[in-house]
């Protein structure tokens, strides 16, 4: 069972938005989620930040496991909606250069 | 009439993953005392204690043979002008180098909690006293004029 809310796109995008804090206890549950959805067959993964008010190195740890394992599997992985304070912690450890956030899921969406 | 001069809160809990929201909990009654202090602050304050957290969580029982369990005390402290997170653990001493930390490629998986607490807080001290490690973490107010 899917423990983060997950969508389809038209155009076969996955979309997962965790909510609430991407913390050490959360991070493992995101990556194992975004795992299944790669083995199920759905590489191209756009993750929902818009719900999360709280994200520490283990949740950003997460965010690159899941972008290697997408890229790995012949897809992408983008980042939608983060908060100016997940924004702030982006910029802060320079992930914003690998993972350049966009403000909705369908804008992220259509860039695959 | 003349400010509350100083909140604090405290907590004693085994050094556990699932013990991380305790700590993020404490942090939120803590802000219920000191609904004034800036969104800005109580963000980075947050989660340069929680990666302090983290790492004496993580680091409990690789660095502490001989202790059965790893017990953090945290004690929160808001004055006027900025608030404290003091950390005392009882685990093995934590191979921290606060000042040479750096920032990670960033494909790293790992690494990037301490020079994170750093950029994000005024202050963060680490030292090793008896048998236990003590953290400081200090984030002034941002919207008070310093001395």
């Amino acid at each position: 069972m899917m423990e983060f809310p997950t969508r389809t796109l038209d155009n076969g995008v996955q979309v997962i938005r965790p909510v609430q804090r991407l913390n050490m206890v959360a991070a493992p549950r995101l990556s194992a989620a975004v795992e299944s959805l790669i083995t199920a067959g759905h590489a191209r993964i756009v993750i929902d930040l818009s719900g999360i008010e709280f994200i520490d190195s283990s949740g950003l740890g997460a965010l690159v496991s899941c972008l290697k394992k997408a890229r790995q599997a012949g897809g992408d992985l983008r980042i939608s909606g983060p908060t100016a304070h997940v924004q702030t912690i982006l910029k802060l450890t320079n992930l914003d250069r690998v993972l350049q956030p966009v403000p909705t899921a369908e804008i992220a969406a259509a860039a695959f | 009439m003349s400010e509350p001069m100083c909140r604090s809160r405290q907590l004693t809990v085994p050094a556990r993953p699932e013990n991380i929201d305790a700590v993020h909990d404490l942090i939120a009654s803590l802000w219920a005392q000191r609904p004034e202090l800036p969104a800005e602050n109580r963000l980075r304050f947050e989660t340069a204690v929680i990666e302090v957290a983290n790492n004496i969580v993580k680091h409990a029982t690789a660095r502490s043979a001989g202790v059965p369990e790893v017990t953090i005390e945290l004690t929160l402290t808001a004055t006027a002008d900025r608030v404290t997170a003091h950390f005392r653990d009882d685990g093995g001493p934590a191979d921290i180098d606060l000042a040479g930390s750096r920032m990670p490629d960033v494909m790293a998986e790992y690494g990037r909690g301490i020079a994170l607490t750093g950029a994000l807080v005024d202050e963060v001290i680490y030292e090793r006293s008896g048998s236990a490690n003590i953290w400081t973490v200090t984030c002034q107010r941002s919207d008070r004029s310093q001395p």
